[in-house]
């Protein structure tokens, strides 16, 4: 919204000592936000009023003129111009060289098709005036020449750019008039209260108006007059100037006035054409009285508004109809039909006031917001309706002296607005900013917003002016915002809360979450991302998951964003994809959130009987590096890695049946840990990898974290330190391609239980010079006595046995 | 006699070890004069045949000769160590300035980190960290956040509803202050970090996906000056000592009163620069008052307790840190923006 500081000062003197900038500062500190501000005019004070002596076409363009033009202490200048209202006689705004137009233009001497130039003739827009560029402009003829044009045209203005949302609460800002009453309060200057007037030119017997209020709730006040003698014509120009200088476009002096008035106190008005506006019975159209019904819609009615746009409406809706059908929706739009035009003698003015929550769906569910209905859905003083209609009747005396209100205006009135008075005692409002706030200046903000309060010892009885008491103002807690924020939030000296000193309740689950990342990025070497916790159906699909087993978006405005995700693979495969051609390896996890349709533990609302959709934190990595053809080992690694460094015991068996569909079903593991699965080690399937165009193999790894903090443990008990040597040797076995590490390792274990400590795989060979079916194990053993020193001796008898053993399962050969 | 011969021989010996031209040359010159059988030695054999009150005089030179040679033969032994042909230098010479592949580290996303730097703030002044479900109930992001379904304040905020009833990804970690006053009651202290949802269209400056904090403290007497002292503190703590914090009325329907919380700009220190837009302020914090309908939505009663409440966005504070024009980034998984942190 558009503020002028110039239509401010009507209602506030601003001392000199208070800049523009200064009176920002003040309004951005105590009241709302301020996005911009705009110095109109300024040039002025620059631009010179000349008298065009001469007209003459251009010698060598047909639409251009050169002029003479006397711009006093005896300069006449040479100047081509291409207004085609140019003429001999006119005085003039001239621009001389030097001089920056708002536009940024530059003025300097030059030749226009070999005519030298000496300055410019300017057009309304060309100095910032107004938006007309449909020729020069024209000034009046008692305009001395030489003089700067500011002394004529004082149209010097501020304009404040206010950010809309900071308003919401405000209904009583969306005008000027309220606008000037916060300025008074923070400077302490006298605000100027208006006053409704009385209508002093009434005639009777002519067209008679009836209004019907049939939903008294939706339509608290409604507030109708006929004026008539109505000439529609242009506006003067201090109104269109007024309009123009907040960026609304002046079109007839009616609608004007209308905008005008709804500028100035927020209060929409509309202007029905009295003869469009149809009487019970067709035949009648030219009747003497016309109904306004403010009613609900009937299912199946429509209305075309004056936006051209068809509109249906339904029973939620509330519209203002004339005998036979809808002319209006209430506190959005007119409708076409009743619109003034140029041919309209006589109107129906309405200021009415319709209920916030009725407007904003109304407006919600035709998806039109207007300058009306914004302000009507922030809750507006039902007062402020007869503040418009006494201000437009004013505007339109003035405008249009022959016009002529006939009969009575109407006002059904049909509100209680909960005025309080709310206690507000002084001891709440000190300890609640934390500061004592002298009582006379509590007394005084308060009186300067309006409000009228009463003090009884301790305690104020404070009654809420009309205009703050629709919704914004209800509870003590609103007052001492009134009252802090107009003393000044920087007047607060700040203190340190005093509470009990109390170890925070630890939060495992983040706990744990924080270390597994510091782990996987400081010592896994492995990078984190985010990914968006949305699903696009398409790539479900390709991952083989059945997207109607997802959560979906309602109403996403992105077409791939089109439910939630319950995997982070997919989103971590496009990672790769990407990546993959800015490094030869990349090592990445996530960890997030992931969405089942199944209801989890936390409750849905208050009562509790409804639980929400399970969410779960999960963690995944994806490893890849070009030439490693199993980057399965490197996942198994970090999995290895993270649980080592959380103390868990785990293991990991072969996973074949039921495989996700995502994993390479000849490579995936399970992690298993405290009887439980909790998570999976594998390698992207072939088929997904080449879909996604991934080209070297990716090693996966997905955990379940809430299995993992489930197990995590900081119990960590010593064992002492081994006494007695240990004894290493290295192995190495021919055996079968497919016979598993794991189970020869047991069969190496159950050898000498006692003796073999550890056994530790460190090379698995197949290939070149290997016998095709066969590979080659290479591993270490580590023998060790609990009681006494091991000889070599008795290792080697061991590992002969170990020989023989693997040998008889295994077939295994020592590798020559 | 006999120290002319001593001055004589240290000035010959110091000047032929100074022209060694390598170790060997070296060992040679100090066996023969500090040998068993070098002309030092010799010397020294001959004070003990001096007339006793020379003696002394003479063997404390002779014993200076003998430690300026020795310091000297290991000065110029050391030298040849690290540069002389044949020496330790050579042998154990690498090129220090090159280096193998780089199997590097890996990276959090800044705003995990930005994230934990406020835990640990936090944590230390008693809050638990908390977190919440991103799918939430349109109760607790709005109704009990004192937003009815008719309230324009919904208009700030464009909402992911999904399928089934009254279920939306949370606008706000705010949706967590009725959870923990349920769970927890008063006195509370809590923050709560997490990942927040708005329905709109991306661009360099938007994201519907973004991170914020919540911060909420409950407890008797708690002051709108206390809630500016912990603005202050977390401030400072982000940005510096000088840091000052400024606080403006904004509304929001879940505190009263409420305030934008901007702190001097960290770059220009107030002066005004581009970054914040030559106001010399950045706007960081939402803040306020909890509002007593919020704390009896969370079962707390107003007239005992009071808390305040504020929250930003850990995103933007990312993005103010280290410089970051393009919010997309953080979501983008691309290891070049993320390599960075």
């Amino acid at each position: 919204m558009k503020l002028s500081l110039n239509w401010l000062k009507d209602f506030v003197s601003i001392p000199k000592n208070v800049t523009p900038e200064a009176l920002a500062s003040k309004l951005m500190l105590a009241t709302t936000e301020i996005e911009g501000m705009e110095k109109r005019g300024e040039v002025l004070d620059k631009l010179v009023v000349g008298f065009v002596k001469t007209r003459e076409k251009h010698p060598n363009a047909d639409r251009l003129s050169v002029t003479k033009v006397d711009i006093g202490g005896g300069k006449i200048l040479n100047i081509v111009c291409g207004a085609p209202n140019v003429a001999a006689g006119q005085k003039v705004v001239v621009a001389l060289p030097g001089v920056t137009l708002p536009n940024g233009l530059t003025l300097e001497r030059r030749e226009v098709r070999g005519i030298v130039s000496e300055g410019m003739i300017c057009s309304e827009d060309e100095i910032g005036l107004g938006p007309s560029h449909s020729g020069i402009l024209v000034l009046n003829p008692a305009a001395k020449i030489g003089a700067k044009v500011s002394t004529i045209l004082p149209t010097k203005d501020v304009i404040y750019e206010i950010d809309n949302k900071s308003l919401s609460h405000r209904s009583d800002l969306w005008g000027h008039y309220g606008m000037a009453r916060e300025v008074a309060a923070i400077l302490g200057q006298k605000f100027k209260v208006y006053k409704v007037g009385k209508v002093s030119k009434i005639k009777k017997g002519g067209p008679n108006l009836e209004i019907k209020v049939q939903n008294k709730k939706l339509c608290p006040r409604y507030i109708g007059a006929v004026v008539e003698n109505i000439k529609i014509g242009p506006s003067p120009a201090w109104l269109a100037a007024r309009l123009e200088s907040v960026g609304v476009r002046s079109i007839n002096n009616i609608v004007d006035i209308t905008n005008y008035v709804m500028l100035e106190f927020g209060q929409p008005l509309h202007a029905f054409d009295f003869e469009k506006v149809e009487a019970e019975e067709r035949g009648k159209k030219r009747g003497k009285t016309r109904e306004i019904i403010v009613r609900e819609a009937k299912n199946g009615e429509s209305i075309v508004t004056i936006d051209g746009v068809q509109r249906k409406l339904d029973s939620t809706m509330l519209v203002i109809a004339d005998a036979l059908k809808p002319v209006a929706i209430a506190g959005v739009m007119g409708g076409a039909t009743s619109e003034i035009d140029d041919k309209t003698t006589s109107i129906i003015l309405e200021s009415a006031n319709f209920d916030f929550i009725s407007v904003r769906k109304t407006s919600m569910r035709l998806g039109l917001r207007t300058e009306a209905s914004i302000r009507f859905e922030k809750g507006l003083d039902p007062n402020f309706a007869e503040f418009g209609m006494s201000r437009a009747l004013e505007l339109i005396a003035k405008i249009i002296p022959e016009a002529k209100v006939n009969g009575k205006i109407i006002d059904v009135k049909n509100f209680k607005l909960n005025q309080g008075p709310i206690k507000l005692s002084f001891d709440y409002l000190n300890k609640k900013i934390g500061e004592i706030i002298p009582s006379a200046k509590v007394l005084s903000i308060l009186k300067d917003l309006g409000f009228e309060a009463k003090k009884a010892g301790g305690v104020l009885s404070v009654k809420i002016p009309t205009w703050r008491a629709t919704k914004d103002i209800g509870i003590a807690d609103d007052l001492v915002e009134e009252i802090v924020r107009i003393y000044g939030y920087e007047n607060i000296s700040s203190r340190m809360p005093e509470a009990n000193m109390a170890a925070p309740e630890e939060n495992l689950p983040r706990k744990v979450e924080r270390v597994i990342k510091n782990i996987l990025a400081r010592g896994l070497r492995m990078t984190e991302v985010y990914n968006h916790s949305f699903a696009e159906e398409k790539v479900l699909r390709k991952f083989g998951f059945n997207p109607a087993e997802h959560i979906k978006l309602k109403n996403s405005i992105n077409k791939n964003l089109t439910h939630l995700r319950q995997s982070l693979i997919p989103g971590l495969v496009v990672n790769m994809a990407e990546n993959q051609y800015f490094s030869e390896k990349v090592r990445i996890f996530e960890m997030g959130k992931i969405f089942f349709r199944r209801p989890g533990e936390l409750k849905k609302d208050g009562q509790g009987k409804e639980r929400l959709p399970q969410q779960d934190e999960s963690l995944a990595g994806m490893i890849l590096k070009k030439g490693n053809e199993t980057p399965f080992y490197e996942a198994k690694e970090v999995v290895a890695a993270i649980l080592d460094a959380m103390h868990i015991k785990y293991g990991f068996e072969i996973w074949q049946k039921d495989t996700p569909l995502w994993a390479n079903p000849a490579r995936t593991a399970r992690i298993v840990a405290g009887g439980k699965t909790l998570g999976i080690v594998t390698e992207l399937a072939p088929a997904v990898q080449q879909s996604f165009g991934v080209r070297h193999r990716v090693g996966v790894f997905g955990i379940n974290l809430l299995n993992l903090v489930e197990l995590y443990s900081e119990n960590i008990i010593y064992r002492p330190i081994p006494k007695y040597p240990a004894i290493e040797l290295d192995l190495a076995l021919i055996v079968l391609r497919k016979t598993i590490w794991d189970d020869v390792a047991k069969n190496i274990f159950e050898t000498e239980k006692g003796l073999v400590k550890e056994v530790k795989l460190f090379d698995v060979y197949e290939g070149r010079g290997m016998e095709p079916g066969k590979k080659s194990l290479a591993f270490r053993i580590v023998y060790r006595s609990d009681e006494r020193t091991l000889k070599l001796e008795e290792a080697k008898k061991i590992e002969e046995k170990i020989i023989q053993k693997l040998n008889q399962k295994f077939g295994a050969k020592l590798r020559a | 006699m006999l120290q002319e011969n001593l001055q004589q021989l240290k000035n010959r010996a110091l000047d032929e070890i100074k022209k060694a031209g390598d170790l060997n040359q070296l060992r040679d010159l100090e066996i023969r004069y500090l040998g068993r059988k070098g002309e030092l030695t010799k010397i020294l054999r001959t004070v003990g045949e001096l007339p006793a009150k020379e003696r002394g005089r003479a063997g404390d030179l002779a014993n200076q000769v003998k430690q300026a040679l020795a310091s000297e033969i290991g000065r110029v032994k050391k030298s040849f160590g690290e540069k002389g042909e044949g020496g330790v230098g050579e042998k154990e010479w690498i090129d220090v300035t090159a280096s193998k592949m780089k199997d590097g580290f890996g990276h959090l996303n800044p705003v995990s980190t930005v994230q934990y730097e406020l835990e640990d703030v936090f944590s230390s002044m008693g809050f638990m960290v908390l977190d919440g479900p991103e799918l939430e109930s349109d109760y607790y992001n709005f109704e009990a956040l004192n937003i009815p379904s008719w309230h324009p304040a919904r208009d700030m905020q464009d909402t992911f509803y999904v399928e089934g009833e009254n279920l939306l990804m949370r606008t706000q970690t705010s949706a967590m202050q009725v959870r923990a006053m349920e769970k927890y009651g008063a006195p509370l202290r809590a923050i709560v970090p997490g990942r927040c949802f708005r329905n709109e269209a991306t661009d360099a400056r938007h994201e519907h996906t973004f991170y914020q904090l919540e911060g909420f403290m409950i407890d008797k007497n708690i002051s709108f000056a206390n809630l500016k002292a912990v603005l202050e503190v977390t401030a400072q703590k982000l940005y510096g000592k000088d840091t000052r914090v400024r606080l403006r009325p904004k509304y929001f329907p879940f505190v009263e009163p409420g305030v934008n919380g901007e702190v001097t700009c960290f770059l220009c220190k107030g002066k005004g620069c581009r970054l914040c837009k030559n106001t010399g302020w950045l706007e960081i914090f939402g803040a306020g008052m909890i509002h007593p309908n919020v704390l009896r939505a969370g079962g707390i009663n107003p007239e005992k307790w009071s808390g305040f409440a504020f929250g930003f966005g850990l995103t933007r504070l990312a993005m103010l840190k280290y410089g970051i024009d393009d919010v997309r980034l953080f979501c983008g998984g691309d290891i070049r923006f993320l390599g960075q942190f």
